[in-house]
């Protein structure tokens, strides 16, 4: 694996992202809806805490993510440009995982912006670093695992728009599923919990980290990792 | 070298290619020529493992392109048809990227990015978006990408399409600036381009090679009907007409007017070779022979000839 071609195909993601004004729209309605699950408890209730922050993350992420990944496989079959990047001398890894890093960095770009509410909340009160930075532990690896499915999911079609629902639906799948799982009774439960989001981030929320939690979200982001490629290879016999 | 044995591809029920046998020699343009449909790209596509192939094997300089597909991509230059480039991204931002990707680095790759966007003509769009150059910069943008990392191999897709006449020359004098030191494919249907780009033809037709050679070794091979342009000195152009249709190989006599005055001209054709009767006739004749030579098929006959097209 030739981590340097990786790093160039991350770089010419962001800057064909950045380049556009998708990104920017979605960065501010991100924290135009954050910011209010921010501010809501801390001038309503009084508390310098993130924890709705938090909270509303795996619904809200379900739609960004997918937003951000839309396009980074789609939009080369459509245009036609995946041929170029055939002809380089690259590995299929390299490519997915160029274009993976490119969806965490832009996550990790959203969670460094969101530091200005830490820094509001130490201005204004005292708040729990250990249980913030579990937190944003979590958010990493909700990401992480979104960006994964997301990316699974563009690599499946040549239209983004398939892309982003097709993806929207896989993370939401994972945010529904532990939802519904309190009203399912016996084992069909207990998996659903499992499977769900939820369970594996309500721990890191209250600031705990638990390694069967980080195992989840690694696991989930491999699986999706590896049909991404599964599928990118699969490209040169769909096209026969 | 590129070396190419025995290639199949078939689309579901459609053979596109049909077990397509030839190599390239590194110093050599080698031109593939074929209507549309005839299997030029998708060959192009196998040989720069864009797609795989049914079966058969593909080695570039020596590289198998299905065993050690990197080692044969890293001695690539590919310039597809359709031309695919990043639109949101800046020229010199196409550079670098793709040089990246090759593997270039170090301090001189600036001068080398700078070189070859002037080697193709791109100094006054560097600054530009690739969304906002025209046809001709684009395709100039497609041949510095192929190029910059100075390849063994160059496969050129319709290279020199959307350009005006000056561009082409520009990208032939290019190609044959480039020759020297590579192996050169180059897929076309411009038949005079061909002609002057080329060294060797190969002529493609439903995905099978139907002729290959020099444009003078194809027109040898073409001219099988053995035609003849005759002009002679002396008489009436009626009377040589039926003195000519009377020798006994000739099948046909055509006029074709006087080239100069009192000498009218004939292609003729005949079942064998007619020249030493037509030199019997005109000493017989006192017709003083102005001009005997084989009538050779040019590139535009061959090609309509070959594949199919109205001759």
């Amino acid at each position: 694996m030739n981590r340097r071609a990786a790093f160039l195909v991350a770089l010419k993601e962001l800057r064909e992202s950045l380049n556009s004004p998708m990104p920017y729209v979605f960065f501010g309605v991100f924290f135009l809806i954050e910011g209010w699950f921010f501010t809501a408890p801390l001038f309503l209730n009084g508390q310098a805490v993130m924890d709705d922050f938090f909270a509303g993350l795996p619904m809200i992420l379900a739609f960004f993510l997918p937003a951000f990944t839309m396009r980074l496989f789609a939009e080369e079959y459509k245009t036609g440009t995946i041929e170029s990047l055939s002809v380089l001398p690259l590995r299929d890894g390299e490519i997915v995982l160029g274009k993976y890093l490119s969806a965490l960095a832009a996550w990790g770009l959203m969670l460094a912006a969101s530091l200005l509410y830490v820094f509001l909340l130490v201005l204004l009160g005292s708040p729990d670093f250990g249980c913030i930075a579990a937190a944003y532990l979590g958010a990493i690896l909700l990401g992480a695992f979104y960006a994964s499915a997301g990316l699974f999911a563009s690599s499946l079609t040549r239209s983004q728009v398939v892309g982003f629902l097709t993806g929207f639906l896989f993370c939401f799948f994972f945010f529904l599923i532990g939802k519904a799982a309190q009203f399912t009774p016996g084992w069909p439960g207990a998996l659903m919990t499992f499977l769900g989001v939820d369970s594996h981030l309500s721990s890191f929320w209250r600031g705990v980290v638990d390694s069967r939690d980080v195992l989840y979200f690694l696991s989930g982001t491999v699986l999706f990792l590896a049909g991404t490629l599964a599928s990118f290879n699969s490209r040169r016999w769909r096209s026969s | 070298m590129i070396d190419v044995q025995n290639l199949v591809k078939d689309y579901g029920s459609t053979r596109a290619v049909d077990g397509i046998s030839f190599s390239v020699q590194p110093g050599e343009v080698v031109g593939l020529l074929g209507p549309n449909g005839a299997g030029k790209s998708t060959t192009l596509k196998i040989l720069a493992g864009v797609l795989p192939s049914g079966s058969g094997a593909v080695r570039l300089g020596g590289a198998d392109m299905a065993d050690d597909s990197l080692a044969a991509r890293r001695r690539l230059g590919y310039l597809s048809e359709s031309n695919p480039l990043y639109e949101s991204l800046g020229v010199w931002e196409c550079l670098e990227l793709v040089a990246g990707l090759q593997g270039l680095s170090g301090p001189g790759l600036k001068k080398r990015l700078a070189s070859a966007a002037e080697r193709c003509g791109l100094l006054p769009v560097v600054s530009k978006d690739v969304g906002e150059l025209s046809k001709g910069f684009r395709q100039r943008l497609g041949l510095a990408l192929a190029i910059l990392h100075d390849p063994d191999i160059l496969i050129l897709d319709e290279p020199t399409s959307s350009l005006d006449p000056n561009q082409r020359q520009e990208v032939r004098d290019l190609i044959a600036a480039l020759k020297q030191k590579k192996t050169v494919l180059v897929s076309t249907h411009i038949l005079p381009e061909a002609q002057a780009m080329c060294d060797r033809l190969l002529i493609i037709h439903r995905g099978r090679i139907v002729a290959q050679g020099t444009v003078a070794e194809l027109g040898g091979q073409m001219s099988e009907e053995n035609a003849f342009y005759v002009r002679l000195s002396g008489g009436s152009s009626a009377e040589m007409e039926e003195l000519l249709k009377s020798v006994p190989s000739v099948t046909s006599v055509v006029f074709e007017g006087e080239a100069e005055a009192g000498c009218p001209g004939f292609t003729v054709k005949s079942a064998g070779d007619p020249r030493r009767d037509l030199f019997d006739l005109a000493a017989q004749k006192h017709w003083p022979l102005m001009e005997l030579h084989r009538v050779s098929a040019t590139l535009d006959d061959i090609f309509r000839r070959l594949t199919g097209g109205p001759s």
